[in-house]
């Protein structure tokens, strides 16, 4: 045990300038990566807080993303067809996966809070994007989603996936009417 | 001295055992089984009552509802006074959000908790269509028509105070659910602390009747030995007595025939007249007489010794393997002067070939005689007796004696294998004998294994047949 330690303290020094190394080389290429394009449709969801790729900055100078309806849909769409406690019946949802909006704008955070358009909130560790297939449903039934469906943007669970996702506390990680994820 | 148990205590005590035995493991599988539905149901029941939507969810989507129309309205109100920083698209958009909470009451699980109480029905059917209405008049304010957002101004304070009863019914709703679904629960768990205690108690009986049985199998394991003890005592002590009896016996007829010969003897000197003729000739019957009697009286004896011999298990076989022929000539030789004094005819049956037989060669001249010496004293002069062997289908041998004698009616038949007792009395005081040539027959031909059969018809002769085992009767190679 004694003698793993020494061995350890021996290697220590390369160790350490190995993760230095690394980070150089992550801030290098955070720097490198290039800039979100500017939204030219109406925006439909704002992303800021720990993230590496925006388009604009926030009121405070921060990063930001701001996505509009062609750059999500660019992202590829995700059906999940399953029921839900606000809706009769089994409905089929179309959106873009939240995982893949996070690796978009290149969020480094382990949770996200989510705010609605009538400022109710929500917070959903990033794991669960990672998970399931957590989208940011755009469509209901192949109907694009307005502000009066609880649209443009609906974060929709596999409910019907995982018995484990039909409890209150993903419920309420269930957003709709999203208008704005921070990343923390 | 151990305590003395009746068969019938005994038997019973076990059974009983085994009984309660039973019926307690019936009520204890039977509880289990309940106890393991009841805890199924219970687990099932809270399970669906874990995932099932909250009633939380529902009171506050009720209180959202009422947020969202203050809301619209205080933005309208800021829109109207022209305050700074808000834009015709923010009413549109909080206009929007109170819609889509129209859905909500229709679809969905909180649709149904509203439905289902008629009060928060009927108030919902007022405050729709009156928000639905909304539309055409907000599209005409944002258009410029002032007096369509005072009207829309106008209603909503009307419907405020809807608004208000609805919030408070819904949250009455659903803290109701909440306390019947905690209420259900509670007595859920009343329920798991009654299983909980059953199944003690169970573990207690179980316990305690364990050691019942134990302890009821430990007597009954005492009660079996002692009365084995017992058993065993009075075995002895049976068998003690019958020896005794038996030595008894034997030891009388041994000593009886010392002076019996005495006596036989002298009366055999004086009726040959070896020291001069006896004067009167009277005296030459009496002494016919007394040798007559003392012969009858030898043979007796003789016979009682070997029924006590028998009786007391003292009789070995010395088996040898002998020539069936050469024991018949044996025995005849010793009933011809008999049979000839009586005129009684005697034939012999045997085929060619015999098969050696396994036996002891006195015992089976001692039966010969016996059945041979019965037969020449139950038949009359001028009569005949047959002895003939065959082998069985089943390898065994049989000896049959058969003679043309005064028979038994089937009454007699019946009573001649008990010892001392004769098929016809009258007959068998005129013939002699002791009446223990029968029994004794069969103790013997049963200690070699084989049968003794006895038929007769009164009148018509007597058959007396031996069979021993295919066991005791060796084919000779040659034979085949």
């Amino acid at each position: 045990m004694l003698q793993g330690w020494l061995r350890m303290g021996r290697a220590r020094p390369w160790l350490a300038l190995l993760i230095v190394a690394i980070l150089m080389c992550s801030i290098q290429s955070g720097h490198a990566a290039e800039p979100l394009p500017a939204p030219r449709g109406e925006v439909l969801l704002t992303v800021g807080g720990e993230i590496g790729r925006g388009n604009a900055q926030d009121a405070s100078g921060r990063l930001e993303a701001r996505l509009d309806r062609a750059m999500l849909e660019q992202l590829g769409l995700t059906e999940v067809n399953t029921a839900t406690p606000w809706h009769s019946g089994t409905m089929r949802f179309e959106g873009v996966l939240l995982r893949a909006v996070l690796g978009l704008v290149e969020a480094r955070g382990s949770n996200l809070l989510a705010t609605a358009h009538n400022e109710y909130s929500a917070t959903l560790p990033v794991s669960d994007a990672a998970r399931y297939n957590v989208i940011l449903a755009m469509k209901l039934n192949g109907e694009t989603m307005t502000l009066r469906d609880k649209g443009p943007l609906f974060i929709i669970y596999p409910f019907d996936s995982e018995k484990a996702l039909q409890n209150d506390m993903t419920y309420i990680r269930s957003v709709w009417q999203l208008r704005h994820i921070d990343v923390r | 001295m151990p305590r003395r148990f009746t068969p019938r205590e005994l038997s019973t005590h076990p059974e009983a055992l085994a009984g309660a035995g039973r019926r307690f493991v019936l009520v204890l599988v039977g509880t289990v089984v309940a106890l393991s539905v009841v805890l199924t149901s219970y687990f099932y029941i809270q399970q669906r009552e874990n995932s099932s939507f909250s009633f939380q969810n529902v009171v506050w989507d009720g209180v959202q509802f009422r947020n969202e129309h203050q809301v619209f309205r205080v933005t309208l109100l800021e829109r109207m006074a022209e305050a700074p920083g808000v834009s015709a698209q923010d009413v549109q958009r909080r206009y929007d959000i109170l819609f889509s909470r129209l859905h909500l009451m229709r679809d969905g699980h909180t649709a149904g908790i509203y439905r289902s109480d008629s009060e928060l029905h009927a108030l919902l059917q007022r405050i729709e269509p009156v928000i639905r209405s909304w539309d055409t008049l907000l599209t005409a304010y944002l258009a410029g028509d002032r007096a369509a957002g005072f009207a829309i101004v106008e209603q909503s304070r009307g419907l405020d105070a809807d608004f208000s009863t609805f919030a408070v019914g819904v949250n009455t709703v659903g803290v109701k659910r909440l306390e019947q679904s905690r209420e259900r629960l509670s007595s859920l768990n009343s329920v798991l602390i009654v299983a909980a205690v059953v199944t003690w108690l169970l573990v207690i009986g179980f316990a305690i009747a364990l050691m019942r049985q134990l302890r009821a199998t430990e007597n009954a394991h005492a009660e079996m030995q002692a009365m084995t003890a017992d058993l065993e005592q009075a075995r002895r002590e049976a068998e003690a007595a019958s020896r005794a009896k038996s030595n008894f016996l034997a030891a009388m007829s041994h000593e009886l025939r010392t002076p019996l010969n005495a006596v036989l003897g002298f009366a055999d000197i004086m009726r040959q007249g070896l020291f001069g003729p006896v004067g009167n000739p009277r005296y030459a019957d009496y002494v016919d007489g007394i040798v007559k009697s003392g012969q009858h009286l030898l043979s007796l004896i003789n016979d009682v010794l070997d029924m006590s011999r028998v009786e007391a298990g003292k009789l070995d076989l010395s088996e040898s393997e002998l020539d069936l022929r050469q024991s018949v000539e044996e025995a005849f030789d010793l009933v011809t002067v008999t049979a000839d004094g009586k005129g009684v005819r005697l034939t012999r049956a045997l085929p060619a070939v015999l098969p050696k037989l396994q036996a002891d060669p006195r015992l089976l001249r001692q039966m010969l005689l016996n059945l041979l010496s019965n037969a020449i004293k139950f038949t009359p002069e001028g009569g005949s007796v047959e002895v003939a062997a065959a082998v069985l289908t089943d390898g065994g041998l049989a000896i049959r004696v058969r003679d043309s004698g005064v028979g038994m009616t089937d009454h007699q038949l019946k009573r001649v294998f008990e010892p001392f007792s004769q098929g016809d009395s009258q007959r068998a005081r005129e013939a002699g004998g002791s009446g223990l040539g029968l029994p004794i027959t069969r103790r013997l031909i049963e200690l070699h294994d084989g049968q003794i059969h006895l038929s007769s018809r009164k009148s018509a002769g007597t058959t007396a047949t031996l069979i021993f085992p295919a066991s005791r009767v060796q084919m000779l190679a040659d034979a085949t």
